[in-house]
């Protein structure tokens, strides 16, 4: 499955007369989502993961509170610093303000954004950030709306990619009216987060206006499918192609669904299913695939995410550093091949205590900003 | 010789199984029955002589002496048909017991997709 290509992309391009890595490495990079808490978001796996390969890049963390638990302790996912910024409601003006303030003390090179609820803001930003030296590595407009919650269905049917029946709903009648013809139980689901199962008519009602209240209308009734959760998370060349990836099976799920261990598969019909969905998209990229195997029928794709699972440090531990190898496409040097994962390798995620001091919080609550390492030891080249 | 009762197979449908329990993800019931097709010998992995990892799947099993035996068996190239023959050769059973367990073994091994329905059904 690993399709390996060697050759970086580089859509920005290089310094003139340095290389590329040096220059690169000169460069902070920035990651978002960095909390490992009961949902834990891929910002500390990604952070892990090019450290591993690049242990003296500088990498700062965009966080969205104080009390993110990557900010504390003093492990290897702990960022150089770390910013507080607007929410992704308040809109791009608001986070272009805010990463123009935080380019005054770094020299801010690459952003690897890590949560669904930003992607858009970043790839609408893309070219104002990229006149600013920035570089973010994007998927297409056309990609990200085609694997978009509320679209992925349509998509699926076009280009016959399994996956559950999944109808819009405008108004409370229309859902009680599609979940009536699809039969209980249903997923009621929110544009970007939430979801409730529910298994009758009663329940219905609860279900939707507790999504409606955060996330408002529209809203998705899907058909529900039981079986084995499969998880594909990999790297979209933009041409249609996979340069690296990594195919689990969940082996322990959270209360809310969320993967706490997880096994390595070699299935070439989920390894050709996956391909042609990153074919389809020409994605460009990190993403995490998620399907669910019903004995009988194929795999049905559910979801697809526009950056990596917070497993992404998993396959980087055994080898294939994925998050590396991206950021290796951002500062325009050779991507790296990647080895496959083994079959039987396994993750399983552990909790620790992580200790800090109330000063470190309110610091960073006060100022929006703390500095764990100071950037002295990197030259700024001169603009 | 009498077989000793780690490696007696199984009679009948009671309680005891060929197979423990798999460990699947603790929110979910066992699935039922896979009907996967064209698994491959290969995609079956085994560990410390009782575990076999299915590789496409992910699932794995603990399975008795008996069952893993045969399944090894199948893995390394041995036909269905066969294994009447080679249970009675390892564990010293008569006939009739090696006959109607490799049954229920196959009917099980196949339920799981850890056998190809096809060729099992074309060798037996």
């Amino acid at each position: 499955m690993n399709q390996i290509r060697s050759g970086g992309h580089s859509s920005a391009g290089v310094q003139q007369g340095t290389a590329p890595s040096q220059a690169g490495l000169a460069r902070t990079l920035a990651v978002t989502g960095m909390h490992r808490g009961e949902n834990p978001q891929p910002g500390p796996s990604v952070l892990a993961s090019i450290r591993r390969r690049f242990p003296d890049q500088r990498i700062i963390g965009l966080s969205y509170d104080p009390l993110e638990s990557s900010l504390y302790g003093q492990l290897y996912d702990q960022p150089d610093a770390a910013y507080l910024i607007p929410f992704p409601g308040a809109g791009i003006e608001a986070l272009l303000q805010r990463i123009d303030e935080i380019r005054v003390r770094e020299d801010l090179g690459y952003i690897i954004p890590c949560l669904d609820s930003e992607i858009e803001n970043y790839t609408r930003l893309e070219p104002a950030l990229r006149e600013r030296g920035i570089r973010v590595l994007m998927p297409s407009v056309t990609s990200f709306d085609n694997r978009h919650k509320a679209n992925l269905y349509a998509f699926c049917c076009e280009h016959d990619i399994p996956s559950p029946v999944t109808r819009i709903a405008h108004s409370p009648w229309e859902v009680e009216q599609l979940a009536a013809e699809m039969g209980y139980p249903v997923f009621i689901k929110g544009r970007l987060y939430h979801a409730h199962m529910v298994h009758s008519p009663q329940g219905l009602a609860s279900a939707y206006e507790d999504i409606v209240k955060t996330w408002g209308w529209p809203i998705m009734v899907q058909e529900t499918l039981v079986g084995e959760e499969y998880d594909v998370t990999g790297v979209g060349d933009g041409e249609g192609g996979i340069t690296a990836s990594c195919s689990i099976r969940k082996l322990l799920r959270t209360s809310n669904g969320k993967g706490f261990a997880g096994i390595v598969v070699e299935d070439p019909a989920l390894d050709e299913l996956s391909a042609h969905v990153i074919r389809a998209l020409r994605w460009d990229g990190p993403f995490e695939l998620e399907f669910i195997k019903v004995p009988g029928r194929p795999h049905s794709l559910m979801e697809i995410n526009p950056r990596f699972p917070a497993w992404i440090d998993f396959p980087s531990q055994v080898g294939c550093n994925m998050p590396a190898l991206l950021f290796e496409r951002l500062v325009g040097a050779a991507v790296t091949p990647l080895p496959p994962c083994c079959v039987g390798q396994m993750f399983v995620r552990h909790s620790l205590d992580l200790v800090g001091d109330f000063a470190d919080f309110a610091a960073m609550a006060s100022t929006g900003e703390h500095i764990f390492k100071p950037a002295s030891r990197f030259t700024v080249p001169q603009k | 010789m009498t077989t000793p009762p780690s490696m007696r197979v199984p009679t009948g449908t009671g309680r005891y199984s060929f197979l423990v329990k798999n460990a699947m993800t603790t929110t979910k019931k066992e699935t039922p029955a896979d009907e996967r097709h064209g698994l491959q010998r290969q995609f079956l992995k085994f560990y410390e002589g009782h575990f076999v990892l299915d590789a496409r799947s992910g699932r794995f099993y603990r399975l008795t002496p008996s069952a893993i035996f045969l399944l090894k068996a199948w893995s390394e190239g041995a036909e269905t048909r066969s294994f009447s023959r080679l249970l009675r050769e390892q564990f010293d059973v008569d006939l009739a017991t090696a006959s109607r367990d490799v049954e229920l073994m196959l009917n099980q091994f196949k339920g799981l997709g850890l056998i190809d329905t096809e060729s099992a059904e074309a060798s037996s």
